[in-house]
């Protein structure tokens, strides 16, 4: 009796995570890990991007209940189109790079997904919750993100050998809430209170 | 004759850096606050792959003067503040030469 229940706990243990694959960060074939980022200010709107991306995620990739990972982006690797201003960006009185070299999400949960299967894709529409670092400080957000799941195929097989991932996320980060105080009264005149974030990230299962 | 140089110059100079600001402001799509050392161009193409409209954000480098660069590369504003110092430094000269 007791071998049985064994067994039957493992058998239900190895179903629910069988669908479980893990996805690393990976620059493949045309498809680059790339943030843009939006500051809209009254004098100024200012966009840039961040693509040193690095990490890993994994998903149930059955019914995307489950979801857990960390996606990390190195602060000097965020340009805007200006060397003195991304000079400025990294220094102390903004994102303090010597201090903080990196900005993480570690993914916790997906909520809600809305899931579609069409011919060879999956595509799943969430929220993702997570604790974002920034400059030092840890907040839970939560953004809403788009996956593309692509099992492996001859086609995927030209980009990567694996499955495939894409992820397109969106989200706010307010500023004051990760203790960035910026230079005088620049932050609500020429940086907006609140940055934008749009990133699309490629994943290919291990 | 040194007076009337530095006057030309002066406006010369001033005109000719208002004028490179307004160009650059019109060859990059925006008026320019700081200069650029590259360009923003958005694409959005619809991948084949995933089937998803795929945004991407390229700096194209190149080199845009802004009006209010405190530091190198110097916007429009401190450049014309040194021309016209210029111009006034040639003005004072003038007086100077009809007073004596």
């Amino acid at each position: 009796m007791v071998r049985f229940v064994c067994v039957l706990c493992g058998v239900l243990v190895v179903t629910a995570w069988a669908g479980e694959k893990t996805f690393v960060l990976t620059n493949a074939g045309k498809y680059r890990n790339q943030a843009q980022f939006t500051s809209t200010a009254p004098l100024e709107t200012i966009v840039g991007t961040a693509d040193h991306f690095s990490g890993e995620f994994t998903l149930d990739v059955a019914e995307f209940k489950r979801a857990s990972g960390t996606v990390t982006v190195e602060v000097r690797s965020m340009k805007t189109g200006n060397t003195t201003r991304d000079g400025h960006m990294h220094g102390s009185d903004w994102l303090d790079a010597n201090r903080y070299p990196t900005i993480t999400f570690q993914l916790k949960r997906l909520v809600s997904p809305s899931i579609s299967r069409e011919a060879e894709r999956t595509v799943v529409k969430a929220k993702a919750i997570g604790d974002f670092t920034l400059h030092g400080a840890t907040k839970e957000i939560t953004a809403d993100i788009t996956i593309t799941y692509l099992e492996r195929s001859e086609k995927t097989r030209a980009i990567a050998d694996g499955d495939l991932a894409l992820v397109q996320a969106s989200f706010s980060v307010p500023l004051a809430e990760f203790g960035i105080k910026g230079k005088g009264t620049l932050i609500g005149s020429r940086v907006g209170e609140t940055i934008t974030v749009e990133a699309t990230l490629l994943g290919v299962s291990k | 004759m040194l007076a009337k140089v530095l006057l030309t110059l002066s406006v010369v100079l001033t005109i000719g850096t208002i004028g490179w600001w307004i160009h650059d402001s019109i060859d990059y799509g925006k008026l320019l606050i700081l200069s650029k050392t590259a360009r923003e161009v958005i694409v959005v193409e619809r991948d084949p792959l995933f089937g998803q409209p795929i945004k991407r954000l390229e700096l194209q480098p190149g080199r845009w003067l802004g009006l209010f660069d405190a530091a190198p590369p110097f916007g429009a504003v401190p450049l014309c503040s040194v021309w016209i110092a210029l111009g006034a430094f040639g003005w004072w000269l003038r007086k100077r030469a009809a007073r004596t």
